[in-house]
């Protein structure tokens, strides 16, 4: 073969090799890199999903018992004021303690609008003026302190009326809470 | 019609053509080297293709992996706010008085011959300074008042005897007798007393696991800005 037929093929397989280089090899690793960027981006997600699932899985499993203790909270703290329903209790309370209730009050403290946000609870003041003997009105104070509802009874003041033993007055001052929905 | 020269030299006698041994060297090469490249190819090509698959497997599996996550995010959210919940309750009821056990030592230590006319709690002035106390606003020997009774007694040994008996409730610190007055009971001519006792809290008891907490807040910050460092 002529030396010239041989710098010519050389030349052309030269070229192509150059072309194929170019646009087929460059373009597929340049993909492949992107590839392997990609995959090790979804491996690294993969692993930090899983680990979540885990966590939500054992959630899950715990559901009824957290639920359970959600219900609980609720009872202690609910999320509205409910004061049909503490009414309700408290006159029964009374009844089952054996004391007359004179007079019931509640009062809803007012939050700044700076703090409105700040507040998990909102609070109730409750009254309460109630006769009966020292141990009936112990034992509604007492029933109070241990009802479902969390009650924090603040002030008690106890008198006799005409010196009555059995028959005394009593002015009951408690705190009582809900669930603030503006908090943050 | 072509005619081909034939060297009959003897071999040591031959030209060595050097140009058509360079050209035939490179060919060879830029052979090889397009050879090379064609098997790159495929061969890229063939890893290429593994990678895509690898990767669609990984991101139908995240897509999945995902969706449930998804799906039970609520359950971890539900738990989250149990716990808080929990916790805004626990703080509420922290150095919650329970007046019905102070209530019930005071009748059970009421000595015989003594009686209340009247009993003031003064709860709220125990969460006030309790309050206080957290934003580091309160006086050194602050003294909170706890109850106040006022009451009759047969005579001063008896409030005294009451007196003693009041500091063994719990958390009370000290008690004071405020007066004892002598009074006639008219009509039956009687002689007896009124008195009017106080107590005070024993604030060690409700401070101290504020401190404790704010103790343990505080090592928390510290360990934090250690792990930092």
């Amino acid at each position: 073969m002529k030396n010239l037929y041989k710098i010519i093929i050389i030349a052309v397989v030269f070229i192509l090799s150059i072309f194929i280089l170019l646009l087929i090899v460059r373009p597929v690793l340049i993909r492949s890199g992107s590839h392997i960027a990609q995959l090790t981006e979804e491996k690294a997600k993969n692993i930090t999903l899983n680990s979540e699932l885990d966590n939500y899985v054992s959630a899950r499993d715990d559901y009824y018992l957290i639920n359970a203790k959600y219900q609980k909270l609720n009872m202690e703290l609910p999320e509205k004021s409910d004061l049909s329903i503490l009414t309700n209790e408290l006159y029964e309370i009374a009844r089952y303690t054996i004391v007359d209730i004179e007079n019931i009050s509640f009062d809803e403290k007012e939050i700044d609008e700076d703090e409105i946000r700040k507040t998990p609870v909102k609070e109730i003041k409750i009254d309460i003026v109630l006769r009966g003997s020292y141990y009936e009105i112990l034992n509604y104070i007492n029933t109070m302190e241990i009802m479902p509802r969390l009650i924090k009874i603040e002030d008690v003041v106890i008198q006799t009326s005409g010196g009555d033993y059995d028959n005394l007055l009593a002015f009951i001052i408690a705190k009582t809470y809900f669930v603030n929905k503006y908090y943050k | 019609m072509t005619t081909k020269l034939i060297n009959l030299l003897p071999k040591e006698e031959k030209k060595r053509d050097i140009r058509s041994i360079v050209i035939n060297v490179f060919m060879v090469l830029v052979l090889i080297m397009f050879l090379a490249t064609i098997l790159l190819t495929f061969f890229l090509f063939d890893i290429d293709n593994l990678l895509s698959s690898r990767l669609s497997d990984y991101e139908g599996t995240n897509i999945k992996v995902q969706d449930q996550v998804n799906k039970l995010k609520v359950y971890s959210e539900f738990r989250k706010n149990t716990d808080d919940k929990s916790g805004i309750i626990e703080d509420l009821k922290e150095n919650e008085l329970y007046w019905s056990r102070v209530l019930y030592d005071i009748g059970k230590l009421m000595p015989e011959d003594a009686y209340a006319i009247s009993f003031d709690a003064m709860g709220s002035q125990l969460y006030s300074y309790i309050e206080d106390y957290k934003e580091g606003d309160v006086d050194e020997g602050r003294q909170v008042i706890s109850f106040v009774i006022h009451g009759q007694a047969a005579n001063y040994m008896d409030v005294l005897k009451l007196s003693i008996e009041l500091k063994k409730i719990n958390n009370i610190e000290a008690v004071w007798i405020e007066n004892i007055t002598r009074t006639v009971v008219q009509g039956i001519d009687l002689e007896i007393v009124s008195f009017s006792i106080s107590t005070y809290w024993d604030l060690d008891n409700f401070t101290g696991d504020i401190d404790k907490k704010t103790n343990t807040q505080d090592e928390d910050i510290l360990d934090e800005e250690i792990s930092d460092i």
